[in-house]
Formats: structure tokens, sequence, C-alpha cells
């Protein structure tokens, strides 16, 4: 097959998966709300730079609104949102109605058959009353600068990174990753983050469950306050430091020995004294 | 005869601009001076200021914003899920503080007025809000009010410069980051987090962080503390020539900073806080 067919099949099999796929003046395809013949979800299957150009708004807490089945892909929100209908309530959040399986932005990255992920980024836009997760990326990538709210599970599930985005009153976690560095988790209906490698600058205030879980991760300058659980959770070995966390209704700061395993944990503040838990 | 004719000449170029297209390539509403005057921007939005943004979706200006006076809003959000990107473009108010300061030590801003003319405003049904890249300057208010720190709203800002705003130069409910706020009259930025921001002759606190974090930011020369955590963390901040240096309601971190020149010592009030390791030369 010559470049210039396989180049050609190329685009159409974008054309194809996303409905209403032009392109920006500076190459980049653009992403609309589809019409109904098309629908949900868009299929981002081919490597590229990807921008919405219309909020997203699905039918039912079961629609996923985009599905990213190849690497190496950057979807830009481009300040729009993906909205879907289910609504949490409760101040930390408690219940999420109606729940379902869609997600806003589902990566599977790496698609099946292939052996060398690359990077999936979701940036700059909201994701708003999904019926499942608000973004879920598997394997490398990273979220910027989302805001994640009223999902009915959790707001930002990435296997990679985050960075400065904020999750609201999700059904379930706010934030999960490996690294989580400047973002802030509000009223979630679980604990605000899950972090697993390492974070820095954060906030969990006034989550249902823990403020922030750490799992053999190191964190440093980040804060708990009034959640309703503890409100730094690390199970070791962690590292913990310069961080702060107060007014939990659980233990402040808990270090979970397992076995040999300790944490190591300096400069912290916290209205109670560390608990550690050998197990 | 030659006023009326050039009065005409404008009205014929408000007229035109506006009629343009209220949409960019990539479908965000781009807004500019003609199309505020005309109105229309969403459909609760009548001719002139403020600009009534109530539906949600992304805007960014395509050119400065001029408001006429010290008492108007420049444009106010009553819609939830709403990004405005200014674009590298202003917010354009007639206020203008003075700074004044003895034997070095800061003691007041003054400006032309202290009014509600905010720039950007959240209204009541405003939720997750993200203010970035651009200018807010001379406001009669707020340069931008975004919802009390740490209520849950989710208003946001990033790289906004913000100064000369009769209150605060940034309130706002969420996150604040590589942002700055000079001379304006109340503080420079109230936020549940900031980072790597900075506040610089304020007539207030230069940054005050509720239920979250300021780090990485510079403050100086802000008549009260340079930085104020109500049970919130400080780190990596340096903070100099103040008329207080940090302060915090207890129990809050204020750890890792640098604090040199400011004319007295911060207050912690209640029980708490861990406030060292610092390097203090006041």
């Amino acid at each position: 097959m010559s470049y210039r067919l396989s180049k050609t099949l190329a685009c159409a099999c974008i054309l194809a998966a996303v409905p209403s796929g032009l392109f920006a003046v500076d190459g980049v395809v653009l992403i609309s709300q589809p019409g109904s013949a098309q629908g949900f979800p868009i299929v981002i299957s081919q490597p590229g730079s990807y921008r919405l150009d219309s909020n997203l708004v699905v039918p039912d807490a079961n629609t996923t609104a985009i599905q990213i089945t190849a690497s190496n892909v950057n979807l830009d929100l481009n300040g729009f949102g993906i909205f879907g209908p289910t609504v949490c309530s409760g101040s930390p959040a408690t219940s999420c109605t109606p729940s379902g399986s869609g997600t806003g932005v589902l990566a599977t990255n790496p698609p099946s058959g292939t052996s060398t992920p690359g990077e999936i980024s979701v940036f700059n836009g909201t994701v708003h009353g999904m019926g499942n997760f608000g973004i879920f990326i598997l394997g490398p990538g990273r979220a910027e600068n989302i805001n994640a709210d009223s999902n009915g599970s959790t707001g930002i599930a990435v296997t990679g990174t985050v960075l400065k985005c904020v999750a609201t009153r999700n059904g379930s976690l706010g934030i999960a990753a490996r690294i989580v560095n400047d973002s802030l988790a509000v009223q979630n209906a679980s604990s605000g983050m899950e972090i697993l490698a390492s974070g820095t600058g954060n906030s969990a205030i006034l989550n249902h469950a823990d403020g922030i879980v750490v799992f053999r991760a190191t964190i440093s300058a980040n804060s708990a306050f009034l959640n309703q659980g503890d409100g730094i959770n690390a199970m070791c070995p962690s590292i913990v430091l310069f961080s702060a966390a107060t007014h939990s209704t659980g233990n402040d700061i808990v270090l979970n020995s397992i076995g040999p395993d300790t944490c190591a944990s300096f400069n912290n503040a916290s209205n109670k004294p560390a608990v550690i838990i050998t197990n | 005869m030659c006023s009326h004719f050039l009065r005409t000449i404008a009205l014929m170029w408000t007229l035109a601009a506006a009629s343009g297209s209220l949409y960019a390539v990539d479908g965000v509403v781009l807004i500019d001076q003609p199309h505020a005057l005309a109105g229309g921007i969403t459909p609760a939005d009548a001719p002139g200021f403020p600009i009534t943004i109530s539906q949600s979706g992304s805007y960014r200006l395509s050119g400065n914003l001029t408001v006429p006076d010290i008492n108007t809003v420049a444009i106010e959000i009553t819609g939830a899920l709403v990004t405005i990107d200014l674009n590298g473009f202003s917010i354009l108010g007639p206020n203008v503080c003075t700074s004044s300061q003895s034997g070095g030590v800061p003691t007041g801003v003054t400006c032309t007025g202290s009014t509600n003319g905010d720039g950007i405003v959240a209204r009541t049904g405003a939720l997750a809000v993200t203010v970035l890249n651009g200018v807010i300057h001379g406001m009669g208010g707020n340069g931008i009010n975004l919802g009390f720190p740490g209520d849950g709203s989710n208003g946001n800002v990033r790289n906004v410069l913000a100064d000369n705003n009769g209150g605060d130069g940034i309130f706002t409910s969420g996150l604040v980051a590589s942002s700055i706020a000079m001379k304006n009259g109340a503080s420079g930025i109230e936020a549940a987090s900031v980072s790597n921001s900075v506040a610089l002759g304020n007539g207030q606190e230069g940054i005050n962080v509720t239920f979250g974090a300021a780090s990485g930011n510079t403050a100086t020369g802000n008549v009260n503390n340079g930085i104020s955590s109500a049970v919130a963390g400080a780190y990596n901040n340096t903070v100099n020539g103040n008329g207080i240096s940090i302060g915090a309601n207890c129990p809050s971190l204020v750890v890792n900073n640098t604090e040199a020149q400011n004319a007295s010592a911060g207050v912690f009030a209640g029980a708490g806080c861990l406030t060292s390791p610092n390097a203090v030369g006041n």
C-alpha cells in the first residue's frame, strides 16, 4: 500500500470516528456535539491533536462521551464541558443519581494488540454529571486543568499524572493517580485523593472518607481539612512531609506499617498526634 | 456637525463590528467591546455592561473591555460551568490606587473608590468557573470575584494580572495559580489555594488562603500580612517587606518560608500550628 493511500485511509478513519471532524486553521481536529445519526461515543482511533469546539451533552447516564482507542492523543477541551445528567447530593456528596456506565473521557491505552503505549493527555475543561467516571485513562496519561464534578464514580482516574485539577462532589474518589500535583478535592463521596507515587501542593477538604490516601508514595506540602475519615492515610512504605491535616473526624495523620514496611513522617502539622498502626 | 459626523461613524463602526460572528473557528464565543455594547452574548445579556453569561460554555475575549465608571461590572456569570479566556486582553476600569508608606513600611493603599463594580463576578447559580490569561485593571470592586474560599463552588484562576482594583485583586473559592495581584485596595489574592503567584503592595493581606495551601508565592510590600493562613498551609513562600509577616489561624502549617524585613512578626491564633523551620530575618 502506498504511503499516500495509507494516509488517505487514515484520514478517512478519523473523519468516520469523529463525526463532526473539522480541522481548525492550525490542523487540530475539531470535535462538536454529534448529530443524532452519528451519536455517542465519539471515538478517537488515531494519534493526533483534538479540540472541542462546543459542549458535549450526553443523553443519559449510560452514555460515554469520548472514547480514545489510540495512543499519543492530545484532547483539548478548550474551556468547554462534557455534561451528563447525574447529580450528586449532600455536603459532602453521599449519593449520585442516576448512576450508570457512561464516562466523560474513556481511554484504555495501550490499545489491545499493541505493546508501546504513548501518552494520552486531556486538558482545559470540565466534566460534569457523567454516570460513571469523569475521566478514566489507563496507561500513560495526563489530566491537566480539569474540573470534574458531580460524576457518579471517581472524578479523575489516571494511571499517570494529574496536574492543577479540581474534583468536587463526585460519587466516589475525587482524584486517583500515580502523581498528583497542585490539585484540589472537595466534598467527594469517598476519599478526596488516592496518590500512588508522589503528590505535592494538593488540598483535600470536607470529603466523606479520608482526605488523602497515600499508597507507597511520597507526598509533600499537602493539606487535608475537615475530612470525615482520616486526614492523611498512608500505606507504608511512604514518606509524608511538610503537610498539614486537621479537623478530621478520624485521625489527622495515620501511618499504616505493613510487616517490615514503615513510613517516614517529618515536619507535618496536625491537631491530633500522628497515629502509627502496625499490621 | 463634525462631532455629529464622528459619532455617526463611531456608531456605524460599532454596529458593523458587533454584527460580526460571535463564534471563533473553534466554537468559542468571542467577546469584545462592540459585542458587549450590542448585547445578546447569551440570551440573558442586555446591551451594555455588565455582560451577562447565563449559559455554560467557553468564552474568549477578542479585544479589551472598558467600563465607563467604577460602579460598573464588566462580566457577571449566572450559569454553571463557564470558562473565560481573557486571551491576553484586558478588562479596564478607571480606578487608580496609590500606595503609601512610612519609614519603608507600607501603611495603606488609597483608590479613587471602592464599590461593587467587579471585573468578573460569579452570581448565584455560577459553579465551576475558570478565568485565565489576561489583565483586570482599575475596577471599582474586586478584579475577580468567584465565591468564598473553600465554599465548594469551584472558581479557579490562572495566569491573571489584577491591579488597581478597589477591592481584592482576586477573590475566589478554588485555586489561583501563576497570577499577580498588585496595588489593589483590599487584599491581593484570597482563595482556597494559591501557588506560584505574586502579591505586591496591596492594601490588606497579600495572599489569604482558607482550607487550602499557599506554596511557591512571593508577597512583598503589603499593608497587613504578606501571607495569611486560615486553617491552611503556607510552604516555600518568600515574604518580604510587609506590614506583618505570615500569620495563621491554627491549626495551620507554616514551614520552609523565607521571611525578611517585615515590620512585625505574624500572629498565630489558637493551637496546633507548626511554624518551623522558616528562614526569618524580620
